[in-house]
């Protein structure tokens, strides 16, 4: 009889500590043979166990979807488990490190590159799809759909909750402030001096207020700040980071000199715009129902508007986005139908239901045109679809954007100023990256 | 010090449900009183107010002749000893000694020197820097009373000190007990449900029933003549023999008839409404073997149930021909085997009515107060 | 002994051993021996000696974490046990008024963490509860979550806040478990409350306060959901306590080598304060 290797079973115990998932060991290696997996020959047939975060618009949807698609095929099973979002990654990690993971997942992008370094997501095939090439895939999709889902010069998923952030501002404030609302800001100078006029003495109210204290979205309001002035956060090829740079650290001043980082709402800066305490706001599209549902006073078009992404002053535009994705893991025992489910959500007429149901979009080509994205955002979101940045895709994404928010939140703070904050990341990302 | 403790009309309620009402205790200066009763009749609560630990529910108390009523317990001249001792743990005997006299603000100096003559007093000098958990239960208890002594209080209050110690040791404590009382002459109101206790350390034994007190008296009076059924049966032990009996006057005489047996008791003496059904009372040492030797006496014919053998004296469980139990103490080794009948005899100077509500009417030993001679009963 | 004997004995223990070898002793020579290793639960742990521990004694996010663990354990533990039995003193006596108190007052340790947070979010929002309680008192609206200078106060008053009524009840049942009779034998000593307190019921207390100080503090040490949830450690990293480090690094960084050390060195601390509360316990009763 051989014995365990002390490695293996010390790694075993770490996962109990670590995870907590016990029975998960056990599946471990247990693969049951005995349910049919589709094929392109066989089409698609089996069980397929799909992991999403919990959102009661988006579930309600989804279950009348499946409802919808299993009736059309009625040799497939789509078991959907839906977990609360701050639980969603740690538990994914421990399925996908103990072995059973589920075969399709909706995650953010931004941690695609971690996932797929470590070989746990299965890179797209075109056969699943029944096309000929990857590229005819593309072809379906806006032209920047996949940038977030490529790690690697391999694609990883398909795009949902495809978003581009721009600006929101109060008209009911900038009326007040003696500014004309059907003239919002079009550059960042522009912003700024927009900002000061509307900004009072204690500064109790703000003109711009940066979504603060939050990874993802200090990387959104901050990309169009470094790379409409040409520089970037990190340089991909040689691994560094970029803040101290005259860009960097020009941009790093600039974030430092808008909004009051003290201003506290428990929904953050979506809770101080929809009460009029800050003026202007850089998010996406889903705000337009978002600002409603915190104050019901605050209404589209009379209270508070949007417009595209600002720009430096003779540069040229640049706007952050993210998308989330489906991606099937590499484990999946049945990836032909997954992937054929996901492809049937975006034919016939359930991009414009998913977009008026949940407001998520699909960026199918020419979903613009649908009668659901008619509104203002939707053209706005597709109109920066060329200009946008999807932020670093690297397999360290959390450690480096919080390294990121680290000195984005010293320089708002005044606890450092933009030089030394810039060295900070910069060393931070060093050792990162290493 | 003058005027010991005194309880008066006092009464204490728990919601609707009265403990006891309109109470009055005197325990007069250097006085030893015990309150003796069954459990739950009051006893410890009575303490507990005088103490103030309970607040009364109407009434006044005073000790030394302060009114105390309202004063906290600290302030009402009193040293309290608990059954299960209460003293402080986490203390040093000499802390424990200590503390009362620390929270007077008594100097320092005095402080030791009180540690130093109280440790004496009570044999605890070598034991001062102990805690209570090293020391033996009888050594625990000692401290206890020297905290109570160290205070020189107006008045001592002792709540069954002694139930937490084993035989040997209650009896040794008990002595200690009766000799501090004597030396310090202070005034002592003592709580317990051991009938011993009450009746060897007492000057006065107060016998507190259902929220009242059945009788007040020396151990002896109590002893001797009982006001009650009560208090008759509660004191002694075994307890007294008691059985149903009918009055009719008979010439000069009265003559009790009880089930088969007669008694003729002279009119003399008696009360002159004795009631026509009463309880005849005697205690089990009053029944002895009938000794024909030809004085005039009613013979007590009877069965042995069964004896039990104490080695100083055994107790015979007797059944008498009509059925009725009778317990009679006899010096060891003596009287009928078991099954055998036999004949008693029971003086009749021990004997003691008891009318239908239970209060004593007419007690023998009176005829032993009046010179008369004695006639056997029974 | 008999053979028998022995093997009851054994068997008898086996449960405990299981226990103690599953749960205890193997999850934590896991973590000694993932501390000496870079491992992102992908592949096998790389041995890489004493890196994690260099690292952590060089890194300021490191230090300034284990200070903010040491304010927030100190500031959490301390005020939480003197309020606790501030409030539970009166709360032991009977009486169906305090019973329901008790309730009360046990009311946010049974509320759901993410509930109370909420909760605490809007107080301390900008123009919220704690503004307009501060502008009362003469003080003026404060930034309570927003500044990095009041950050960790306003986390540890919501602690405080969440887990006092824990003590309350733990607190209660030491005092209900006292001996009645010594305190009247305080009362007739003439002792009032104060001395009472600080002479009898706390040295009384000893038991549960090594229980309570020992359970808080370990508790405190290890707790990182309440930083999590009102700040995300923020701002500027004010209220990053260790173990919402050890946490980024393991589950949002995935270096669960760095976090295994970082868990071993919490794991010394609080076995080094777990033993010697103990031992001034046993040495205090010998």
């Amino acid at each position: 009889m051989s014995a365990i290797p002390r490695r293996d079973l010390l790694r075993g115990a770490a996962l109990l500590t670590l995870g907590g998932a016990v029975s998960q060991l056990t599946l471990t290696g247990c693969g049951s043979d005995d349910q049919p997996v589709g094929s392109s020959k066989a089409g698609p047939q089996g069980q397929v166990v799909v992991w999403m975060h919990e959102e009661p618009a988006n579930t309600k949807y989804f279950n009348a979807k499946i409802a919808e698609y299993q009736k059309k095929y009625p040799k497939v099973t789509i078991k959907p488990l839906y977990v609360p979002i701050a639980n969603l990654d740690t538990k994914l990690s421990t399925a996908f490190t103990t072995g059973a993971p589920p075969d399709l997942i909706k995650v953010g992008a931004w941690t695609l590159a971690e996932r797929a370094s470590k070989g746990q997501l299965a890179p797209l095939a075109p056969a699943d799809f029944g096309v000929g090439s990857l590229d005819q895939l593309k072809s379906r999709f806006e032209a920047n759909a996949f940038a977030a889902l490529t790690y690697e010069n391999q694609i990883y998923g398909t795009p949902i909750d495809f978003n581009s952030v721009h600006l929101w501002y109060r008209r009911d404030r900038f009326e007040q402030a003696g500014l004309d609302p059907d003239k919002p800001p079009t550059t960042w100078e522009q912003i700024a001096e927009f900002s000061q006029k509307l900004t009072n003495a204690d500064a109790s109210k703000v003109g711009l207020q940066w979504q603060l204290a939050d990874n993802i979205w200090a990387m959104l309001n901050f990309i169009p700040l470094i790379h409409g002035l040409g520089g970037q956060i990190i340089d991909e090829s040689s691994r560094r980071g970029m803040l101290n740079t005259p860009e960097g650290i020009k941009a790093l001043e600039y974030y430092g000199s808008l909004g009051n980082p003290k201003l506290s709402d428990p929904v953050g800066a979506f809770g101080l715009f929809a009460k009029g305490t800050s003026a202007m706001l850089m998010s996406g599209r889903f705000t337009s129902s978002l600002i409603p549902a915190i104050n019901p006073e605050a209404k589209l078009g009379k209270t508070f508007d949007s417009a595209i992404v600002p720009s430096w002053e003779g540069k040229e535009k640049v706007a952050a986005g993210y998308s989330w994705g489906w991606m099937v893991a590499k484990k999946a025992k049945n990836p032909f139908t997954a992937w054929h489910f996901i492809n049937w959500l975006t034919e016939g007429d359930n991009v414009d239901q998913q977009l008026s149901a949940t407001g998520l979009v699909t960026p199918t080509a020419g979903w613009q045109k649908l009668a659901s994205a008619s509104d203002k955002a939707s053209q706005q979101l597709e109109e920066q679809i060329p200009y946008t940045d999807f932020g670093p895709v690297l397999p360290q994404w959390t450690e480096t954007i919080k390294a990121l928010l680290d000195s984005l939140e010293s320089v708002i703070h005044k606890k450092q100023d933009a030089k030394t904050a810039a060295t900070a990341f910069d060393d931070a990302v060093g050792r990162i990256l290493k | 010090m003058t005027d010991g403790i005194r309880v008066e009309q006092v009464t204490k309620r728990y919601g609707n449900q009265v403990l006891f009402a309109d109470i009055d205790l005197h325990v007069q200066d250097g006085e030893f009183l015990v309150i003796v009763g069954p459990s739950g009749c009051g006893k410890s609560t009575l303490m507990r107010i005088v103490a103030g630990i309970e607040p009364v529910s109407s009434g006044r108390v005073t000790v030394g002749g302060r009114d105390v009523t309202h004063a906290h317990p600290g302030d009402r001249g009193i040293g309290m000893v608990f059954q299960d001792y209460a003293l402080y743990p986490h203390l040093s005997v000499e802390g424990n000694l200590a503390f009362g006299l620390r929270a007077h603000h008594v100097p320092k100096d005095v402080i030791r020197q009180r540690i130093a003559d109280t440790g004496e007093a009570l044999g605890l000098t070598d034991q001062l820097k102990k805690r209570p958990g090293q020391l033996s239960g009888g050594q625990r208890q000692r401290v206890a009373l020297g905290r109570a002594m160290i205070r020189e209080p107006a008045a001592y209050l002792m709540d069954e000190p002694l139930s937490n110690l084993d035989a040997a040791l209650r009896v040794q404590m008990r002595a200690e007990l009766i000799e501090f009382h004597r030396r310090t002459k202070g005034t002592v109101l003592y709580v317990t449900h051991d009938q011993v206790e009450a009746m060897t350390m007492g000057d006065r034994v107060a016998v507190l029933n259902e929220g009242e007190f059945a009788q007040i008296g020396t151990p002896t009076d109590i002893y001797e003549r009982p006001a009650t059924v009560f208090v008759a049966t509660f004191l002694g032990s075994p307890r007294m023999n008691l059985l149903g009996a009918t009055v009719r006057p008979f010439e000069e005489e009265v003559e009790l008839t009880s089930g088969e047996l007669t008694w003729r008791l002279p009119r003399k003496g008696l009360p002159a409404d004795l009631p026509e059904s009463v309880r005849i009372g005697f205690r089990p040492e009053s029944v002895h073997m009938r000794v024909d030797d030809g004085t005039p006496a009613y013979p007590l014919a009877a069965t042995v149930s069964y004896r039990e053998n104490l080695g100083n004296e055994s107790i015979l469980h007797l059944r008498d021909s009509t059925g009725r139990a009778i317990v009679a103490r006899l010096p060891p080794r003596t009287g009928p085997r078991d099954g055998e009948p036999a004949t008693f005899q029971v003086p009749l100077a021990d004997l003691h009515l008891f009318g239908p509500d239970g209060r004593a009417c007419w007690h023998g030993i009176e005829l032993a107060a009046d010179g008369q001679p004695l006639p056997w009963s029974a | 002994m008999s053979t028998v004997e022995a093997r009851a004995g054994a068997g008898l223990a086996a449960p405990a051993i299981v226990y103690f070898v599953l749960f205890w002793a193997l999850p934590a020579l896991a973590a000694l021996y993932l501390s000496f290793t870079s491992y992102d639960l992908s592949g096998t742990p790389q041995w890489v000696g004493l890196d994690n521990y260099r690292q952590m004694v060089t890194s300021d996010e490191f230090w300034s974490s284990a200070w903010v663990t040491l304010l927030y354990t100190v500031f959490a533990v301390g005020p939480t046990i003197v309020i606790a039995l501030v409030v539970a003193v009166p709360l032991a006596k009977p009486g169906r008024f305090r019973a329901w108190l008790r309730g009360l007052i046990f009311i946010p340790a049974v509320m759901p963490l993410v509930g109370a947070t909420v909760l605490w979010q809007v107080i301390y929002s900008t123009g919220g509860l704690a503004d307009t309680i501060a502008q009362a008192a003469g003080v003026g609206a404060r930034p309570w979550l927003t500044d990095s200078d009041y950050a960790i106060w306003a986390l540890l008053v919501m602690v405080i806040w969440k887990y006092v009524g824990l003590y309350v009840i733990i607190f209660v049942a030491g005092l209900q478990a006292l001996p009645a009779n010594v305190f009247e034998a305080a009362a007739i000593d003439g002792a009032r409350t104060l001395r009472t307190f600080f002479l009898v019921t706390v040295p009384l207390l000893r038991r549960t306060f090594t229980f309570v100080i020992v359970v808080a503090v370990t508790g405190a040490m290890q707790s990182f959901v309440p930083a999590y949830l009102l700040t995300k450690g923020g701002p500027v990293n004010a209220t990053q306590v260790l173990p919402l480090y050890l946490y980024n690094n393991a589950f949002s960084y995935s270096r669960f080598g760095y976090a295994s050390a970082i868990a071993i060195v919490l794991l010394v601390v609080l076995l080094i304060f777990a033993f010697t509360q103990f031992t001034l316990v046993r040495s205090d009763e010998e």
